[in-house]
């Protein structure tokens, strides 16, 4: 199969750098010696998937085991499926070339909505049935994890096991067990899964059943083995610093997204914005070691020969231990020519510092995301950014150099006004005015330049805002144009995000079990890579909705009572609905909550529920 | 401050990088080695590499070269060994020489590329008759084919450039054919051009878009010579 592929279709795609492989640090381990094969699945292109941290830890840790294997597959491009189909040629792994269809498992990282199609897509590339109860023990077991696996529900027809939290050390449990059946030949399927749910945070979806009510609400959701459990806990590594870590990274060729080492220096963030449904997935903070940092760079650095070093997290300006990891880092690499960034910044003049001193020579834009353009909106997200902050953080960038400022916004929050939405064009102005007057002082002859980067609301599962209606396409978009009214500057830059969009991930986003049939349909259709604004196909999607009956207001233009029972209550994070529903009336009373690294704890429910705790390396 | 040059093979397995993805490539092996590189000088440091020739998405080679400037000297075999252990699958450090004089740029050098290339046939011919239709096309006084230009379609003349042309062997359907032509920054030919003159002007029913190109060498002009670009020692 290789040899046709490469001789036949790779000369013929765009970018047949996608699927060529034989990366440095690539693993290529002898199929024969593995007891258990699984194939990573990314559902979009090499150069987004192979950006993602996630897949490059999952890989390393199961290559790191004698007897088991990982290869990759990712989402071909249109150009390339065709040929594939054409040909009659499966979608294959990216390390053996294999058919998909020959592992034992294919696991699919479920990183946002829009990627569904292409899991379907996949699927049938590679000769496997979509459904799971279509799957006889010939097939791969279809397993998934990742942010989105929290409400899964959507995709609860297709995948036969799905993996909630941190997955480290449950991927390795489901595998050995997968081996203890192999032993007796094939894994039988049924078995393997009733066995495999007495593992924390391994959730079945065909061993639960959804009811709904007579007038079509969702009632509940309810175990139909005696050993799934009613509620299923997602995982958590307790301590960042002995948990598994890749030194050996896959270096692709290829321009990816992320283009360089990426140290994880913690991960969770409890500055709880209501809308953020990572703040709430990733809970507990947990730090790594500054010195256990340092060493994995160096590591990284021989292994990869990379550059820069990123260092990731939801928000890097909060580790206790930036500033001395910063110093470090930069007297070890300084003079090798390996530089330090961080992947976003924080609203305000420490993080400006923090950029100042790693940007010594390259000079890109710098980014902040106020979210809202009014202080009143940013109270209701609890996003804990002042004006002061903002023009602090852009004071310093400009008297530092940079003329290019990039601002982050949502528009469509719960309760937001049009006086809201004018907010950030107030902004934008004022940012513009106050880079000028600095450049002028300085002698500085270029142009200031702002960036205002506008996306859409979309309520997600397991947020406090979980049960607030999404504005309509409409009104998103009368705001949109009012924005663009507004903004009449050669200095200003204005983007926005396509609003039908949004109201489909809104509706994946808080969907249940009925959209399975939705999603199958809009992939017969014809849908496909769904993001990407070239091929996204709305009317499609209408006419995949109506064709099933589902009416999508439902999930996505609803506000939900407290009461009712939610399609993801069974998917554990540890912070209690109670304390969400308390977060969103508090953001209707535009009242603040602290974050528990600074103050008290707020009470959300996952340091005792899951008796973890908060792991933080120094004092803030 | 020394200055090497390096020969160097891109075999099967990186065949679809790009000369960009490759160049990136050497940077990283040359730091997972630990060499020490010099860098330019400005806001965007990078390290002072220069390579001979851009090789096209798709096509191997046996012989390419690159300048490389170390902030101190080595030995030259050193490097290669070091580098061979750093570099990934299909990139390998033939041979490493000690520049001992300042010399013009690489890429100025390059005066002629030879290649082979292998084509599938779309009809059944003999070596023969392949061995004839190249040496006739060789008698041509010009080859002129399509290229795609900056504005549209444009005329090129290959003949001027094209130094050699043989078919060497037939194997289950594919063709093989070697041939030499101009290279560098003025008059430069590119392998496909050839295949397509081979396929139009040739009348050799062949596939194009399918050849298996691979670059067996790159050479200097040196008195009315042709020389690799690091000449054998005496």
């Amino acid at each position: 199969m290789r040899q046709i592929i490469e001789e036949q279709i790779l000369p013929l795609v765009v970018k047949p750098i996608r699927y060529q492989g034989n990366e440095y640090n690539a693993v290529h381990k002898n199929w024969e010696d593995c007891a258990v094969r699984m194939v990573f699945a990314f559902p979009d292109l090499y150069e987004v998937g192979m950006s993602h941290l996630g897949l490059q830890i999952l890989y390393g840790l199961v290559n790191d085991q004698p007897d088991l294997l990982m290869e990759r597959t990712f989402a071909p491009w249109v150009d390339m499926e065709k040929l594939l189909r054409e040909k009659g040629l499966p979608l294959f792994s990216l390390e053996s070339y294999r058919p998909v269809r020959d592992f034992d498992f294919m696991g699919f990282t479920l990183q946002y909505e829009m990627s569904f199609t292409n899991i379907l897509n996949m699927l049938d590339l590679g000769g496997i049935p979509l459904k799971a109860k279509e799957r006889d023990d010939s097939y791969p077991i279809i397993i998934a994890g990742g942010p989105c696996a929290y409400n899964p529900e959507p995709l609860a027809d297709f995948f036969d096991l799905i993996v909630l939290g941190d997955g480290e050390e449950a991927l390795l449990k489901v595998l050995r067990l997968a081996k203890e059946f192999k032993k007796h030949g094939r894994i039988a399927k049924e078995e393997f899964l009733a066995e495999a749910v007495n593992y924390r945070g391994i959730y079945v979806p065909a061993f639960y059943e959804a009811k709904y009510g007579p007038d079509g609400t969702f009632r509940e959701i309810i175990p139909l083995k005696p050993n799934a459990p009613a509620k299923v806990v997602k995982n958590v590594v307790e301590d960042l610093n002995k948990a598994y870590f890749p030194t050996k990274p896959i270096v692709p060729y290829a321009d990816t997204v992320h283009d360089r080492v990426m140290l994880e220096v913690l991960r969770g963030c409890t500055r709880s914005c209501r809308f953020c449904q990572a703040g709430v997935l990733y809970r507990p903070v947990r730090e790594r070691d500054p010195q256990t940092l340092v060493k994995q760079a160096k590591e990284l650095v021989r292994a990869t020969g990379h550059n820069e070093i990123s260092l990731t997290s939801l928000s890097t300006a909060d580790y206790t231990c930036v500033q001395p990891l910063i110093t470090s880092l930069m007297e070890e690499f300084a003079e090798k020519n390996v530089g330090v960034s961080l992947p976003s910044l924080r609203v305000d003049a420490f993080s400006v510092d923090l950029a100042k001193e790693i940007q010594k020579v390259r000079k890109t834009g710098l980014t902040f995301a106020p979210e809202a353009g009014t202080q009143r909106m940013r109270d209701v997200i609890n996003k804990g950014v002042t004006e002061e902050n903002l023009m602090e953080a852009v004071t310093g960038a400009f008297r530092a150099g940079w003329t290019t400022i990039k601002l982050y916004f949502m528009i469509g929050l719960p309760t937001e006004t049009m006086e809201d939405v004018a907010g950030i064009a107030d902004l934008a102005y004022k940012v513009v005015r106050l880079g000028k007057q600095i450049l002028k002082e300085q002698n500085i002859k270029k142009p200031v330049k702002v960036t205002v980067s506008v996306s859409s609301f979309v309520p997600k599962a397991h947020t406090a805002f979980q049960w607030a209606p999404q504005d309509t396409i409409e009104t998103l978009e009368k705001k949109q144009q009012y924005l663009k009214s507004l903004i009449k500057d050669r200095n200003i830059t204005y983007h926005y995000h396509d609003a039908r969009l949004s109201f489909l991930e809104a509706v994946f986003a808080k969907g249940d079990r009925r959209l399975g049939k939705v999603l199958e349909k809009a992939w017969q259709l014809g849908c496909k890579f769904d993001s990407w604004s070239e091929q996204f196909k709305y009317d499609l999607w209408l006419a995949a909705f109506t064709d099933c009956g589902v009416d999508p207001a439902y999930y996505a233009y609803r506000e939900i009572e407290f009461a009712e029972k939610l399609p993801w209550d069974h998917l554990v994070t540890g912070v209690r609905k109670e304390y969400l529903y308390q977060e969103y009336q508090k953001a209707l009373a535009e009242k603040l909550t602290t974050d528990c690294r600074l103050d008290h704890c707020t009470n959300c429910g996952v340091c005792g529920d899951l008796k973890v705790k908060l792991v933080l390396q120094g004092r803030r | 401050m020394g200055t090497y040059r390096l020969e160097f093979s891109k075999g099967p397995e990186v065949r679809f990088i790009s000369h960009l993805e490759l160049m990136r490539a050497f940077e990283r092996a040359m730091r997972r080695a630990g060499l020490p590189l010099a860098f330019s000088e400005g806001f965007n440091p990078h390290p002072k590499m220069a390579f001979a020739s851009a090789l096209a998405v798709g096509v191997t080679s046996d012989s390419e070269y690159l300048d490389l400037e170390l902030r101190e000297d080595l030995a030259a075999e050193e490097i290669k060994n070091r580098l061979n252990q750093s570099l990934p699958p299909g990139l390998k450090v033939k041979q490493c020489v000690f520049l001992a004089k300042k010399e013009k740029a690489l890429m100025a050098m390059v005066a002629l590329a030879s290649y082979q290339a292998k084509v599938k046939l779309l009809s059944s011919l003999s070596q023969a008759e392949l061995e004839k239709l190249s040496a006739a096309l060789l008698q041509k006084t010009s080859l002129v084919i399509e290229k795609a230009g900056k504005k549209g379609p444009e005329a090129k003349d290959i003949r001027p450039g094209l130094k050699e042309l043989r078919c060497i062997g037939i194997e289950d359907g594919w063709a093989e054919f070697t041939f030499a032509v101009q290279s560098g920054s003025e008059g430069n030919i590119r392998p496909e051009e050839v295949l397509k003159a081979l396929k139009e002007i040739g009348q050799i029913p062949i596939e194009v878009d399918l050849a298996v190109i691979k670059r067996t060498g790159l050479f200097k002009k040196e008195n009315g010579r042709f020389k690799p670009l690091i000449e054998p020692k005496e």
